[in-house]
């Protein structure tokens, strides 16, 4: 095997000749490396090319290589990672001497020919001191963790299950279905709470979910593909070993406590005490007695500086529960005071114009001057100023329906820790915005639901889809794919800690956003190469030196950069 | 495991390469299963990397779908067909058979290797200026050098240009060829066809395409993008002069009974995330935004609206009768917007330098989407129902579970 790496200069059809000739590089290279392998080829980029040089590499025993080509986003990244694709042991480097040397520097064809000397003489260095990370063991449990069995919950153990992974599903009430156990109708379509959840539950009652009821959550230690979670079932301990965590606690919701003299006069309730109203009444096919006139109060405890955010649902859920009132009794008076109604979207905007057509009225109020609830031990008016003509309005009413906020629940910040999570200034859990927003920071962690945003059952069970199949693709990951951080073709593996040379002063336990770099006790700093994104943190703060990411080392950088630093005139030259 | 090379296993035909699309593909992928990804356009990202910000982070939009593209060309289990569109599906023998219609560009990006050798055959026999390297295309590959386009009215056919490419990608030929029929099974279909931008010549009050200063959304947000013409600059398009005054106004197209009854659900928080950097680049200007309710439901999305107001974007709650031009001092004219101020029942005109229409956008066409049986065929993104960037790459990932969860269901058992 040849130490020295084959280099291959790319003419591209003779066209970078013509700025710098095949003459004038060669000499400045074998000026600067007298044993220098140059081959000149008219393209490298084409499938046969490929072949050619991976063929051609192999024959004359190079263990590396050097492209001087185009830009890696023409077809520089093409052939590098055809090829690794071809030959994955060996080490290619890669450099630009088309867009950034004759292109850029087409009027100056001298600094461009020593440009493009320079750059390959940093190619080769760099290549000389360049380290491989040594493979990694990833081997993931197939089993996945999902904490709570609500909606989102029940889809995501249903999901895996059917993609053949097992599950160990949560729960920390007696029986799943969480929050949507309390509401009889789901808007947009109206359909029964009960018959949305069983087939939910039915998806989940599968061979390969296990369905874990009064248990919860209480540490969850290890990394992931190898997830140890400590549950408390009724107080008994146990242990489930999980190679992914799927996080679907749910929200709470708000109690309207002292708001609009909720609790002190009589008919003033919570949207969610509405609800059960109107699902016994529905049950009971019997109309509301004593309600001659209602009015809802949106927004209550929500989008105010003390809780400055949407909660997305209530206005559509204010919508549902004003029809099933007047589908109920036709003749009672309806009026939803808000800020703006919130519905968003084909199937929404729908369910507003219904609302609108069967007599509900709508009066928006501004947050500056509040509806106020008059009665005496009874709730016997709402006034308020309509935002929209500025007139007092006084609306008799003996029912007034509080819409609050969800709001997140304990569990998502006393697990953040553990998992590695985000919260947002509100408390719920951030994924990776914006395109992965079911991501958590740490691999194999993954959201739905509400611990996330506030959702209606039908996007809670879209999200508890979608989570799972980023979970199944995470368990499915070979070593391979993930010692590619990130370029195609360039292998980029975790970083990796020199024991003798570590002071085991822990700045890069401390620095490290991931959670990777850890030390037991008074032992040697470790490296998780599966937490690892080669970020480099670890790297800038060890002050001996001890850590490296083997295949962007500062030695080779260093190495690099001596290149051209002992000829400073040469390089102001350039960039003249 | 999905055996990839096994021939039985049919690819999952992923039409569009937006954010929906990309992220479909790519989780199905991870699974082991092969995808063939159809792309009308010669760009992947679809809409989302002609966004200049994001909201609610105001991140540059191309970077974050970039990284997803370049995940989707790279992988090996996944195959991208561009300037190809989804005619219609039949079932043959109990398989899908999806008819594909390919429109192959006069230059073929995919072994372009932006020489620049038919520029100078171009010049030196055919019309000049025919072959032009353009930066536009280098949303295509993602990131590439200009790429030459060649303009099929100019262009001679001379044949010039395809005699002096080194790799055969350039053929003027292909330039009057009919679409090529390609017929192909599939083992299932994922719709991702997402949105255009409705004809705003549909509200006349409002004078769209009449006046330079009137933008759709879309335009101001290419006209004053940083990447786009004036380098992030906000200017007047009738005088190039920095505008003292930009109005939004809402639901142009939408929620209107006579053209669409629904709600686009994006364009609240496209026009604060564009007001809030008006405000940023313009501090001295007025920004106003006329909503009828302003809805920014999502995560972080009420914060981005209080920082939007507190910035001093003006948020009115109103739905203008007119937009009208008046004449301005030393020639030409400005818009004005005559709306009613809700708080106080005045009616109030108003001129502004830029008038920003915002609403309407109409899902794209599924092909075969409603003539293919219950089985098969997930929809996801903007086409399903109105969604921006967060939402449609969650339902794109449903809809990957979905597909995924009939597949295995068909062999039976796990993948």
């Amino acid at each position: 095997m040849s130490g020295t790496p084959l280099i291959f200069i790319c003419t591209c059809y003779e066209t970078l000749s013509r700025t710098i000739p095949r003459g004038v590089l060669r000499t400045g290279i074998v000026a600067r490396r007298p044993n220098a392998h140059i081959e000149f080829v008219p393209s490298l980029c084409r499938r046969e090319d490929i072949d050619l040089i991976a063929g051609l590499i192999k024959e004359r025993k190079h263990a590396s290589v050097l492209l001087a080509a185009c830009s890696p986003f023409a077809r520089g990244n093409v052939v590098l990672d055809g090829l690794a694709r071809r030959n994955p042991a060996m080490q290619a480097s890669l450099v630009d001497v088309r867009e950034g040397c004759a292109w850029v520097h087409g009027g100056n064809p001298d600094a461009a020919a020593a440009k493009a000397v320079d750059l390959v003489c940093m190619g080769l260095a760099g290549l000389r001191c360049r380290e491989h990370s040594s493979e990694f063991h990833f081997q993931p449990v197939r089993r996945v963790l999902v904490v709570g069995a609500g909606p989102a919950g029940l889809a995501a153990a249903g999901t895996l299950a059917r993609l053949g992974i097992e599950v160990s599903l949560a729960e920390r009430m007696s029986r799943p279905g969480g929050l949507l156990n309390q509401i009889g109708r789901l808007f947009p379509y109206n359909m029964p709470g009960r018959e949305f959840l069983a087939t939910f539950l039915s998806e989940a009652s599968h061979p390969c979910v296990d369905l874990l009821p009064k248990t919860s959550v209480t540490r969850i230690e290890g990394d992931p593909g190898r997830f140890e979670a400590h549950l408390s079932l009724e107080g008994r301990d146990m242990t489930v070993t999980a190679g992914a965590v799927i996080l679907a606690c749910g929200a709470m919701p708000v109690l309207p406590q002292n708001r609009f003299h909720s609790g002190e006069l009589s008919g003033v309730i919570s949207q969610l005490e509405l609800e059960t109203r109107l699902n016994k009444l529905e049950r009971e096919e019997s109309a509301p007695a004593g309600i001659a006139g209602a009015v809802f109060i949106q927004c209550v405890d929500a989008r105010e500086d003390a809780r400055p955010y949407c909660s997305t649902i209530c206005c559509p859920t204010a919508l549902k529960n004003a029809l099933r009132l007047k589908n109920l009794n036709r003749d009672i008076s309806v009026t939803v005071l808000h800020r703006g109604i919130m519905t968003p979207g084909r199937d929404l905007e729908e369910l507003y114009r219904q609302t609108m057509a069967s007599g509900v009225r709508f009066v928006a109020f501004s947050p500056a001057s509040p509806p106020e609830v008059h009665g005496d031990g009874f709730v016997s008016s709402v006034s308020l100023t309509d935002a929209l003509s500025a007139r007092r309005l006084e609306i008799a009413a003996d029912l007034v329906v509080l819409s609050t906020p969800l709001k997140p629940r304990p569990e998502t910040a006393s697990l953040a820790g553990d998992l590695g999570l985000r919260l947002d200034e509100i408390g719920f859990a951030c994924g990776t915005e914006p395109m992965q927003p079911l991501v958590a920071p740490t691999p194999g962690v993954y959201l739905c639901g509400a611990v996330r945003w506030p959702v209606s059952a039908q996007e809670a069970v879209d999200q508890g889809r979608a989570a799972a199949i980023k979970a199944a693709g995470f368990l499915a990951q070979g070593a391979l794919d993930l010692n590619r951080l990130f370029l195609p073709g360039s292998r980029r593996g975790p970083a990796s800690i020199r024991t003798e040379a570590c002071s085991r002063c822990g700045r890069c336990v401390s620095g490290c956003p991931y959670g990777a770099c850890r030390r037991e006790k008074n032992g040697p700093v470790t490296v998780c190469g599966i937490r690892c994104r080669g970020c480099g943190l670890c790297v800038a703060v060890c002050p001996s030196g001890a850590v490296r990411i083997p295949e962007q080392d500062s030695a080779s950088v260093r190495a690099m950069l001596r290149e051209i630093a002992p000829r400073p005139t040469a390089l102001r030259e350039v960039h003249r | 495991m999905h055996a990839p090379d096994s021939p039985d296993s049919l690819p999952v035909l992923v039409v569009g390469a937006g954010v929906a699309g990309l992220t479909a593909a790519l989780d199905l992928a991870a699974l082991g299963i092969p995808v063939v990804l159809v792309e009308r356009e010669g760009c992947l990202g679809g809409q989302a990397v002609r966004l200049d910000k994001l909201y609610p982070s105001d991140h540059c939009g191309f970077c974050p779908v970039w990284t997803d593209a370049a995940a989707c060309l790279a992988h090996p289990l996944i195959t991208l067909h561009r300037h190809t569109s989804l005619e219609g599906l039949a079932e043959e023998d109990g398989r899908i058979m999806a008819q594909l219609a390919a429109s192959p560009p006069a230059v073929d990006l995919d072994a372009c290797v932006f020489c620049g050798l038919c520029l100078d055959a171009c010049e030196a026999r055919g019309v000049p200026g025919t072959i032009k390297m353009r930066l536009e295309g280098m949303l295509s590959a993602p990131d590439t050098p200009p790429v030459p386009y060649l303009n099929p009215v100019l262009c001679s056919r001379c044949g010039e240009c395809a005699g002096a490419c080194p790799t055969g990608a350039i053929d003027p030929l292909r330039l009057d060829r009919p679409p090529q029929e390609v017929r192909l099974p599939v083992a299932d279909v994922i719709f991702a066809t997402g949105f255009t931008e409705n004809d705003t010549t549909m509200v006349p009050e409002y004078l769209p395409d009449s006046h330079p200063d009137i933008f759709s959304a879309l335009d101001f947000e290419a006209w004053t993008s940083e990447a786009g013409p004036n380098a992030g600059r906000i200017a007047r398009r009738s005088n190039g002069k920095t505008p003292r005054s930009i109005g939004f106004i809402q639901c142009v197209g939408s929620r209107d009974q006579r053209f669409q009854p629904y709600c686009s659900s994006v364009c609240c928080m496209h026009a604060l995330k564009q007001a809030r950097w008006a405000k940023r680049r313009l501090p001295a200007a007025s920004v106003a935004i006329f909503f009828t309710d302003l809805r920014a439901i999502g995560k972080g999305y009420e914060a981005y609206a209080r920082a939007a107001a507190k910035e001093g974007v003006l948020l009115v709650r109103s739905r203008p009768g007119l937009v009208f031009c008046l004449p301005e001092e030393g020639g030409g004219s400005t818009p004005a917007v005559h709306y009613e101020d809700t708080g106080s029942g005045e009616l109030i005109t108003a001129e502004f330098d830029i008038v920003v229409l915002n609403g309407g956008l109409t899902a794209c066409p599924m092909p075969g989407r409603s003539g293919s049986s219950t089985q098969t065929g997930s929809a996801c993104g903007f086409c399903e129902e109105p969604a921006d960037v967060s939402r449609s790459v969650v339902q794109g990932s449903r809809a990957a579970a979905l597909v995924a969860m009939r597949l295995a269901s068909r062999t039976g058992g796990g993948l």
